[in-house]
């Protein structure tokens, strides 16, 4: 808890699954934290900002020159142009007889959704970051939006301009997502990311954000009544707001003057299994818990150069019509809500 | 102050050259001119090439494969799962002709399996097309034997020459009256020589061929548009 600054309130009582869970990754955080310090060497190297070679030492002779080539971006943008090119398609093909017309079918729907995902256009951010650090992390999830959309109407007979906002779906459909590697961490003990007991997803969210997803159903109710995803959102509000205070390589580069990242916003971690899924506001308010969305959290791994790590998920914040219970429901949902 | 010795100055050159050595990035492949190399010919270069982008090749198949492979099998449970309205999507036909249809959540229902294509594109687009021209002059006896369906390879040629649709390609099937009465001289269909053609006319493929109608030989008489044909000559010719 070092590497932040917080006006969070630690005094109340904790959930003990809360308890539970943060002394279960507890571990992998760790393994995390030293992680942190190689990625923040693989920018510097990347940027050639000299850093990593300790420009700001003693020892460093006023002879010496403070000029260095990016030569690893040359090296790793050459990389990645070759390696990503083209446009991955998937091609569905039934596995019976009786699903071949349904394969169709998927697979115009499955062209379309990539189509409006801009999936091809996150290629090559999931790639550099694999790339530069040794490891991509990305997660999928069901987008569902609602929101205003501004409809122009033009009258026939005059031709009257007018236009007026009405509230529409944005999004209902499949979502990928590229996830900062500084944010994202697993089981230490896995093998590979699918024999991982869990993976946590870290977020930071504002007040806004949080009232988006909110359930505001007052009493104790069922999965399918809630309005929203998150509950005891009040309660997390009241802890007060987190700041991160130590920056990593790419945001020191980008940012030299910046310092207050993440100001007034509130650290949500998610805490992925194969089957539940639980999310912890500020590391002490429970506010989900339940089945995981899907069956599974698939995962997928990648390293630098050769295999490597990398994880997809299904995101608790935008999924809809989940499957799952939360700490305060009972049963498994039917309807879809809005995210 | 004691002088460098001189390894000192060459040490650059070596923790670069290793840096390549290790990435599978070489001087040509990021466009710089390779020293030290005999790479005077085109041979040289292309294996050159060839054997430095097998490792990105590699690992851009890992990274692929490991991660959007799972994506799609995961947006593909997704679909089934939280489908709950149906989607309007447009299919694009032969002549660009737009179709659109409604798919509803009870048409995606059902077991499949899942194929991530598209990803080989480490390969330069040049030796892809190379790669397509050869594969339409080698199948060309075959396609007018009946043997091969011209509509793969066209696939395969509108993939190279990034055609979104390889219907386009294709000339309409003519009508039964229309048909062309098939070759009964003893002549290759083709009108021309093929690896197995007549005296005189050099095989299809080979050198001095190009793997294209010989002047005055006539065309071949395959199902190809006629712009892909001519863009495949001057390709050919180059």
């Amino acid at each position: 808890m070092s590497n932040y600054t917080d006006n969070v309130d630690r005094t109340g009582p904790v959930d003990p699954l809360v308890v539970d869970i943060l002394r279960e990754q507890k571990q992998g955080e760790e393994e995390h934290r030293r992680r942190i310090k190689r990625f923040d060497r693989a920018y510097d190297v990347y940027r050639a900002t000299g850093v990593d070679v300790g420009f700001r030492k003693r020892n460093f002779s006023p002879w010496q020159s403070r000029l260095r080539v990016p030569y690893a971006m040359q090296v790793i943008d050459t990389a990645l142009v070759n390696m990503v090119s083209g446009k991955p398609h998937c091609e569905v093909h039934p596995r019976s007889p009786d699903h071949v017309e349904n394969a169709k079918a998927f697979q115009m729907v499955v062209d379309y959704y990539t189509e409006r995902d801009h999936l091809v256009e996150k290629i090559p951010m999931i790639m550099q970051q694999g790339l530069i650090y040794g490891v991509t992390v990305g997660k999928t999830h069901w987008l569902y939006q609602e929101g205003e959309k501004i409809v122009v109407n033009y009258d026939p007979l005059t031709g009257q301009r007018t236009q007026q906002s009405v509230n529409a779906t944005l999004r209902d459909g499949p979502s990928f997502e590229p996830w900062n590697v500084y944010d994202a961490w697993w089981d230490p003990e896995g093998r590979d990311i699918d024999s991982v007991s869990y993976v946590c997803l870290r977020s930071w969210l504002s007040k806004a954000d949080l009232y988006q997803h909110a359930c505001d159903v007052p009493h104790e109710h069922e999965r399918a009544e809630c309005t929203g995803i998150y509950h005891n959102v009040e309660e997390l509000i009241k802890t007060g707001t987190t700041r991160r205070m130590d920056t990593t390589a790419q945001e020191r580069f980008l940012m030299q003057q910046q310092r207050l990242l993440r100001k007034d916003k509130y650290e949500l971690l998610e805490f992925w299994r194969d089957d539940r899924v639980t999310v912890i506001g500020n590391r002490r308010i429970l506010m989900r818990s339940g089945a995981s969305p899907t069956a599974r959290v698939a995962s997928s791994t990648w390293t630098r150069w050769s295999s490597g790590r990398g994880s997809s998920g299904r995101s608790p914040t935008t999924t809809t019509s989940a499957p799952s219970r939360c700490s305060r429901c009972r049963r498994r949902p039917t309807g879809k809500r809005t995210a | 102050m004691q002088p460098l010795p001189p390894e000192a100055y060459r040490e650059e050159d070596g923790l670069i050259a290793r840096m390549q050595l290790i990435t599978g990035i070489s001087p040509s492949l990021s466009g710089v001119q390779p020293t030290g190399t005999d790479q005077q010919t085109a041979t040289a270069a292309s294996m050159m090439t060839e054997s430095s982008s097998r490792l990105l090749h590699f690992k851009a198949t890992q990274l692929l494969q490991k991660i959007l492979a799972r994506t799609f099998e995961q947006w593909a449970s997704d679909i089934q799962q939280y489908m709950t309205e149906p989607v309007w999507v447009r299919i694009v036909g032969a002549g660009s002709q737009q179709v659109f249809r409604k798919v509803s959540p009870e048409e995606v229902q059902g077991d499949f399996d899942f194929k991530l294509v598209g990803i080989d594109e480490s390969m330069s687009q040049q030796q892809r097309r190379n790669d397509a021209i050869a594969l339409v002059n080698a199948t060309a006896p075959l396609m007018q034997m009946g043997v091969i369906n011209p509509a793969a390879i066209a696939r395969k040629l509108a993939d190279a020459f990034d055609i979104d649709n390889p219907e386009e390609l294709l000339q309409p099937a003519p009508a039964p009256g229309q048909q062309q009465a098939a070759p009964t001289n003893g002549q290759s269909p083709l009108g021309l020589g093929g690896p197995m053609g007549p005296p005189g006319q050099p095989p299809v493929g080979q050198p001095g061929a190009g793997g294209l109608p010989v002047a005055g030989a006539g065309p071949i008489q395959t199902q190809l548009d006629p712009r892909v044909l001519q863009a495949m000559q001057q390709r050919g010719g180059a």
